[in-house]
């Protein structure tokens, strides 16, 4: 089964993902920090990440992301975000944000596993 | 090129529109003045008898005329010259008004008598105008070369050097009877009288310049002030937003079963709990919208299609409004589908955002009509439903920042009250405004409804084709 990597600074938030992941039977592993996650995703290459765009310090989570694609780190990754597009903060896949899709927080369980089951089916394929 | 714009006013707008703008001025005044010199002549002549000779009706006809000319050709042109420091722009035409105006009025002077000609008081008029648009030391030479030539012209006179052109009829006696001193006194006095109203007026000008571009500064302050606050008011609702977050996390965890099944007792006050949270992070995403707004000046305008935005909304509506057994209506009664000019993420949320309270406060089987019309160049969205209708005296009210009319049960209906505030916010944006009306046009008795309308500026320019709405809901 599926290997996905949940980076986020907020406890809370990796327990609540972390059980609705491992309810469908996905394994975990987590990390508080960009850089525990460096380590974690270097030592288990997991087959998906999940990132909160907000860690110690405001946009960690885009530059993290940013030197992951330059490590060449192809791994899916899914944003958390708090703000969304309804506000109008419009994030655009590309090379400022080089992430493949976006959950705003709060995050409703069914959305969060069709998300990572679309990213994941699209590795695959 | 000389510059003659002072270095203070370089970039300054209001200075450059003050400027064209008085240039306007100058030009409607001197058709005033033509027409007058014209009256001045007829009466003159027919009514009061002031026996003008051959040569002066000549001279006075031929600069009437020419005023008319060159302010003609002035209007024209007037449009075509701009506001860079460096060319030829709106006050070197301010200049180049004034010396064909002190020309024209220097010989129309000459030629009503000079020292005794009623028409010199214009002089002071002129340099009025002048000194309120000039740089000082331009008015202060030009007003010296006046005062040089008119004095020269006195005095070739008083000697009978050159020809005097007295209005006979006006002198009882002949007018050349006054002796050199009095010429000197008058000279002086008018010198004097001339060189201080260029001082008071040119300082006054400036200095009210000044004041003015004091104030625009400190406005752009308090516009800086108020973006901080917005930024501070982000980064706190933000930090609110977290841990509000995690909780109907968890609170979603417990009512989808993931951590097994629970008791409907507990169930029912998770979804109470569920329901709060997310009035909070409603109210809380409203306040960072709005803080956005505020913050962002800048509107991505475009021309836009109204019905196709109109359409987008009645889709993405559509399902909550037939769930609720609610009909949406739709009538487009304008002859053309003008285009807007309107920031299309905006707009489409300051209508969606009263569609929805239109569906929200409604009961059911009830009516949401959305009609457009035009009324004066402008585009009217009515949206009207058969709700429960706005208390007359708070229709006002609703347009305040987290107010919440008073026949809206507390905690039965979600809802921040700053939707309409956003509204409003977005309409000054675009030019526009919110109307509130209610009874609505729809409503009845018990039902009373609302009505809103959306004023926007519409454009010359026509849609392609007029969308057909397509109404799923309509039952």
């Amino acid at each position: 089964m599926s290997l996905i990597a949940i980076i986020d600074d907020d406890p809370d938030i990796i327990e609540a993902t972390s059980l609705v992941l491992k309810s469908r039977g996905f394994s975990v592993c987590t990390a508080s920090n960009p850089d525990e996650g460096y380590k974690i995703i270097k030592e288990n290459n997991p087959d998906l990440i999940i990132l909160d765009v907000m860690m110690d310090e405001p946009d960690d989570g885009f530059f993290m992301a940013q030197k992951l694609r330059r490590d060449k780190v192809k791994t899916p990754i899914l944003m958390y975000t708090s703000v969304s597009k309804t506000i109008g903060f419009e994030y655009g896949q590309g090379e400022m944000v080089p992430v493949d899709d976006f959950v705003e927080k709060p995050i409703s369980p069914e959305e969060l596993i069709e998300k990572v089951k679309l990213l994941l089916k699209k590795v695959e394929a | 090129m000389i510059t003659l714009v002072p270095a203070w006013a370089h970039h300054y707008d209001e200075f450059w529109a003050a400027i064209r703008r008085r240039n306007l001025w100058f030009i409607k005044l001197r058709y005033f003045a033509v027409i007058s010199l014209l009256a001045f002549l007829l009466i003159g002549q027919y009514l009061l008898d002031f026996q003008f000779s051959e040569t002066q009706l000549t001279a006075i006809l031929i600069i009437d005329f020419s005023i008319l000319l060159y302010n003609l050709i002035i209007h024209r042109t007037r449009k075509y010259i701009g506001i860079t420091p460096g060319q030829f722009n709106a006050m070197h035409l301010s200049l180049a008004q004034m010396f064909l105006d002190l020309a024209s009025l220097i010989i129309l002077v000459y030629f009503t008598g000079t020292i005794y000609s009623p028409l010199y008081m214009f002089f002071i008029f002129q340099f009025v105008i002048g000194s309120l648009i000039l740089l000082g030391y331009l008015v202060y030479t030009v007003a010296v070369i006046l005062i040089l030539l008119y004095s020269a012209l006195v005095i070739l006179q008083h000697y009978s050097l050159i020809e005097s052109h007295y209005i006979s009829g006006l002198y009882i006696t002949h007018p050349e009877t006054h002796n050199l001193t009095y010429v000197i006194l008058y000279l002086i006095v008018f010198s004097a009288m001339m060189l201080v109203t260029v001082y008071l007026t040119n300082t006054i000008a400036r200095r009210l310049y000044k004041r003015e571009q004091q104030l625009r500064e400190t406005l752009n302050q308090l516009n800086e002030a108020e973006m901080q606050k917005q930024k501070y008011i982000m980064g706190v609702v933000h930090e609110i937003k977290t841990p509000i977050a995690a909780v109907q996390s968890f609170l979603d965890l417990i009512l989808q079963n993931f951590l097994g099944p629970v008791s409907e007792q507990v169930e029912d006050k998770v979804k109470k709990a569920r329901r709060r949270t997310e009035e909070s992070i409603e109210m809380i995403n409203d306040i960072l919208r709005i803080s956005k707004l505020k913050m962002l000046n800048l509107t991505d305008m475009e021309e836009l299609d109204i019905t196709e935005s109109i359409q987008s909304i009645i889709d993405k509506v559509s399902e909550n409004a037939l769930s609720r057994k609610i009909s949406i209506k739709y009538n487009d009664n304008r002859e053309t589908n003008n285009l807007i000019k309107a920031d299309k993420v905006l707009i489409e949320l300051a209508i969606s955002n009263i569609v929805n309270n239109a569906i929200k406060y409604n009961t059911e089987n009830g009516i949401v009509e959305i009609s457009l019309y035009n009324k004066d160049k402008e585009l009217v969205i009515e949206i009207s439903d058969n709700g429960i209708g706005i208390p007359k005296n708070e229709q006002q009210s609703v347009f305040l920042q987290f107010y919440r009319a008073s026949n809206i049960k507390r905690g039965k209906l979600e809802g921040s009250g700053l939707g309409l505030s956003l509204v409003k916010e977005i309409l000054e944006r675009h030019k526009g405004r919110v109307e509130v009306d209610s009874p609505s046009i729809i409503g009845t008795a018990d039902r009373p409804g609302t009505s809103f309308r959306i004023i926007l500026p519409s454009t010359e320019k026509r849609a392609r084709r007029r969308r057909k709405i397509k109404i799923i809901s309509e039952i």
